[in-house]
């Protein structure tokens, strides 16, 4: 049962998945640094990774299409277990809030608001966050369609005006690197932030479907984000060459670069426009799944009550997450894909097979029932029936 | 000290009253619990307090252990 | 209204103030008068002190760009720019000891060109570069220049018709760029160049020269100077002093933005880079060689000398391959073929009655010319081991086997390479005249 009991339209959340994962294309700097100009690449091995991930989400949510994530913990795991594995989730989606609030405060210091204090931007973030949160599941998600397509759009626009500074010589050679450069860069897309898509387990049961084809609506979103992922890898490499493998972030460059002759032309703030919309969409949606989250562990009639509260901890967290940034950077390409692998696909192929144990001994446990109850095998006159 | 301030201001004003209203004994003890942690988490942000930086550490404990791609 | 709509009424307000006020930027507003805007940063070598550099910042004259002239120049000489120089290690460094001295903050988002010094790259350009990628505020599309002299010089002179170096540079670069081909280096593609096998690199080299009306006059001037040498006048030593004074003044003089000489900048070749080190010059004959060889060129002019006749043709719609491959033996051959046409400007002296011969005359004349000035250039460039053409680069793209191959001795590799050109130009037409008028004055001696 969902803690919101407001609706949303497929359309809306396959969008939100759009946004999630359009969002972190401007943040790839985490493989890039490592798989340079064959990002693109392991961008897709990533993704082929990531379908296993949405093959366990859709079976899960096939058995439990009612249930968030906590629930299911419960239920599978029974109360105890359940709630040890509920922390693990509840740690990681305060984790990822504060991540991603860093990572937007940071974009923000250095591309637009250099002297702005940190904790105002992170603030004044937050409460518009907030503000969306508090209103409801359907009002956090109204906006995500116009965005995701607005973000398209610009993204599409910008690989039009960098065609002038794109080589298409800057892809060659592909594939000269060392194997392990190809596995860590894949391992690092499958996790970031593809392997994310598991907060939508707390939105699942919001979503008003007939058909409950989670799993299909996961992979549509999911592929939409790509695209607009790799025509971003591919314009950046196209545009910075080897030089990609140094900047900080990449697509900030490349639209620094770009113009049509003089009239169009310092259009970063275009891509910083649609980078703050994106990631508004990504950090509410976590805050969601965190808010609501800690709402159900701790049996909460409401998640409202505590949304402001669980925002300033974001925020205090955020501030204590790493000792520097280059900390940050290198936790992210080194550590982060190994703990996050744990969570993002472990956990979640663990329930599965624990679902599918259980499910076989009920199987098993019914049919002995049956027996049992009417001395003779197929004879069924209680308990619901099994078919011959 | 500001964010603190404003912080620990919207939580009293906004969230603990929506908690009160539900006159559920158990929800206010622990959406107060949870607003006193938190408020004091900023004000300890607020007066300086080195608190630890956990993601520093959890990637230091997985870099004892090995586990982590090597440069 | 019932107490919690409005409550909620002027939360919502606050919260929208609140947000207005912070996203607005307010808190990282810079007004214009408080800022120097920078449009030129020039870097010199010291010749004393290898360790610190001479930064040369040219900052707008908002003042005299403003002034009552429309069309700038200053009614009373002001100087539309204002130099400022530093000696540091950085040029981050002298930014920030030069705003000690400014009542306004150094404004570099705007700036439009980087002059290095030829004396500086002889010693690597790290500095320059790596500033200029790294730091925020400094744009990696901003162009580089070579000055063929200092960079001190370069930002100091007033041009004819722009205001200044930093709008005269870019404005010619980005003029050559249209109507010859590529030439306009940015700190980006100088990086991009530098990171690929063949770690080479050009950036244009710009010379300061006197004005076409200030030549006859420069001339006079040395000629009489001349003459008095071989008069064999002493100078007596107060009139030495004399002449230093007069020479200090005039240079203190073009400092604080009084009367400064006009000048010109030409484009005179390229400096030619092995990683961020300074190797050698292309000149301009090389310069040819070096667009013909990058199939940069948009279009070009080629004067040809046929017998005694002379002929000045507009080559066109040029197509380019480059083809590059290793043999057994581990050589490098390269396949370059340019398709391209062409149309006759001038001819003089050259029997045009049989269409078919002239064209064919010229066509092989052409040939023949482009063909010289591509082996000049690849020569000079073998001379300075650097594949400034990208060769290496392509081999690496088309074939990395065969480039790993090789990586260790590419440079020896370049230096023994072979190149076959292949050159088809067609005169697609003669001009407005289908044969010479001064055909019979063409043997006439005068």
């Amino acid at each position: 049962m969902s803690i919101d009991k407001s609706k949303i339209t497929v359309t809306q959340f396959v969008f939100t998945i759009v946004c999630f994962i359009e969002s972190s294309a401007v943040l790839s700097s985490f493989s890039v640094g490592i798989s340079g100009k064959d990002s693109w690449f392991t961008m897709i091995m990533g993704y082929l990774v990531f379908l296993i991930l949405v093959f366990v989400i859709s079976q899960i949510m096939r058995r439990y299409p009612d249930k968030t994530l906590i629930e299911i913990n419960n239920e599978v795991f029974g109360n105890v277990l359940g709630r040890i594995i509920s922390v693990f989730y509840i740690w990681f989606f305060v984790t990822l809030t504060s991540l991603n609030l860093l990572d937007t405060q940071v974009f923000a210091s250095i591309s637009i608001m250099t002297k702005t204090p940190p904790i105002v931007l992170m603030a004044t973030f937050m409460v518009i966050c907030v503000w969306a949160l508090r209103n409801g599941i359907s009002v956090m998600t109204r906006y995500m369609t116009v965005i995701g397509l607005l973000a398209f759009a610009i993204t599409v626009f910008a690989f039009i005006i960098a065609f002038q500074k794109f080589h298409l010589s800057n892809l060659l050679p592909p594939m000269q690197q060392k194997p392990i450069v190809y596995v860590q860069a894949s391992h690092i897309v499958s996790t970031i932030p593809f392997g994310e898509i598991i907060v939508f387990l707390m939105l699942t049961p919001n979503v008003s479907s007939s058909s409950k084809k989670y799993g299909r609506y996961i992979l549509i979103g999911t592929l939409l984000g790509v695209i607009s992922m790799l025509l971003v890898a591919i314009r950046d490499i196209g545009v910075l060459g080897e030089t990609i493998k140094y900047f900080t972030v990449p697509s900030l460059e490349t639209q620094r670069v770009s113009s049509i002759s003089k009239i169009f032309s310092r259009l970063e703030v275009l891509y910083t426009i649609i980078f703050t919309a994106l990631m508004y969409s990504k950090i509410v949606v976590l805050l969601y799944a965190a808010t609501a989250a800690i709402a159900q562990f701790f049996k909460l009639k409401t998640y409202k009550n505590i949304s402001l509260l669980i925002a300033a901890l974001c925020i205090v967290y955020t501030l204590n997450l790493y000792d520097s940034g280059i900390s940050h950077g290198l936790s992210g390409m080194l550590v982060v894909p190994f703990l996050w692998s744990f969570i993002e696909y472990i956990l979640p192929i663990l329930t599965l097979c624990v679902i599918l144990i259980k499910s076989k001994f009920k199987k098993e446990g019914t049919e002995n029932d049956a027996v049992r109850v009417n001395g003779k095998r197929g004879n069924l006159s209680l308990g619901p029936s099994l078919g011959n | 000290m500001l964010f603190a301030l404003m912080a620990s201001a919207a939580i009293c004003l906004l969230d603990l009253p929506s908690a009160i209203r539900t006159k559920e004994k158990r929800e206010i003890t622990i959406v107060s619990i949870l607003s006193a942690l938190v408020i004091i988490l900023c004000f300890l942000q607020a007066f300086g307090v080195n608190l630890p930086k956990l993601m520093t550490l959890i990637n230091e404990f997985f870099m004892w252990l090995g586990i982590y791609y090597k440069m | 209204m019932s107490a919690k709509k409005i409550t909620r009424r002027l939360l919502s307000v606050t919260a929208v103030v609140l947000i207005i006020a912070v996203l607005g930027g307010c808190w990282d507003k810079v007004e214009l008068n408080a800022i120097s805007i920078i449009t030129g940063i020039g870097v010199d070598a010291i010749p004393d002190n290898p360790d610190l550099m001479n930064v040369t910042i040219q900052s707008a004259n908002v003042k005299a760009l403003s002034g009552p002239a429309s069309g700038g120049g200053g009614g009373d000489g002001e100087a539309p720019f204002i130099i400022n120089e530093e000696q540091s290690k950085s040029i981050s460094e002298a930014i920030t000891q030069i705003e000690r001295r400014t009542s306004r903050s150094p404004f570099t988002h705007h700036n439009q060109i980087i002059v290095v010094g030829k004396d500086y790259c002889k010693n690597g350009i790290q500095s320059v570069v790596d500033t200029f990628l790294r730091e925020d505020e400094m744009r990696v599309e901003t162009s580089i220049v070579v000055a063929d002299g200092t960079a001190r010089e370069m930002l100091s002179v007033k041009t004819e018709i722009e205001k200044s170096a930093s709008q005269w540079i870019p404005g010619m670069l980005a003029s050559l760029n249209y109507n010859v081909g590529k030439v306009d280096v940015s700190v980006l593609d100088f990086a991009s160049q530098i990171l690929k096998p063949s770690g080479a690199a050009v950036i244009p080299l710009i010379k300061v020269e006197d004005t076409s009306l200030q030549k006859p006059m420069l001339k006079e001037k040395n000629a009489q100077q001349q003459e008095k040498k071989d008069e064999g006048e002493e100078k007596s030593g107060e009139e030495e002093k004399d002449e230093k004074k007069e020479a200090e003044e005039e240079k203190s003089e073009k400092k604080n933005g009084g009367e400064i000489e006009t000048k010109t900048l030409s484009f005179v070749g390229f400096a030619v880079f092995k990683g961020p080190y300074f190797v050698g010059e292309m000149g301009v004959a090389e310069m040819k060689g070096y667009r013909w060889l990058n199939g940069d060129v948009t279009s070009t002019r080629v004067s040809l000398s046929v017998g005694s006749g002379t002929a000045n043709v507009n080559v066109t719609n040029a197509k380019f391959k480059k083809k590059v491959r290793l043999d057994e033996s581990g050589k490098l051959i390269a396949d370059f073929s340019i398709i391209a046409d062409a149309a006759v400007l001038e001819s003089i002296g050259i029997d045009d009655t049989d269409i078919k011969r002239y064209t064919k005359v010229l066509t092989e004349v052409m040939s023949e010319q482009i063909k010289k000035e591509i082996e000049d250039c690849l020569e000079k460039a073998k001379e300075l081991n650097a594949d400034v053409f990208g060769f290496l680069n392509t081999l690496y793209e088309k074939h990395p086997k065969d480039y790993k191959r090789i990586e260790e001795k590419r440079d020896e590799v370049f230096k023994n390479m072979t190149l076959i050109t292949d050159i088809k130009i067609t005169i697609q037409d003669t001009g407005k005249l289908k044969k010479s008028i001064l055909e019979k004055w063409w043997n006439d001696e005068h």
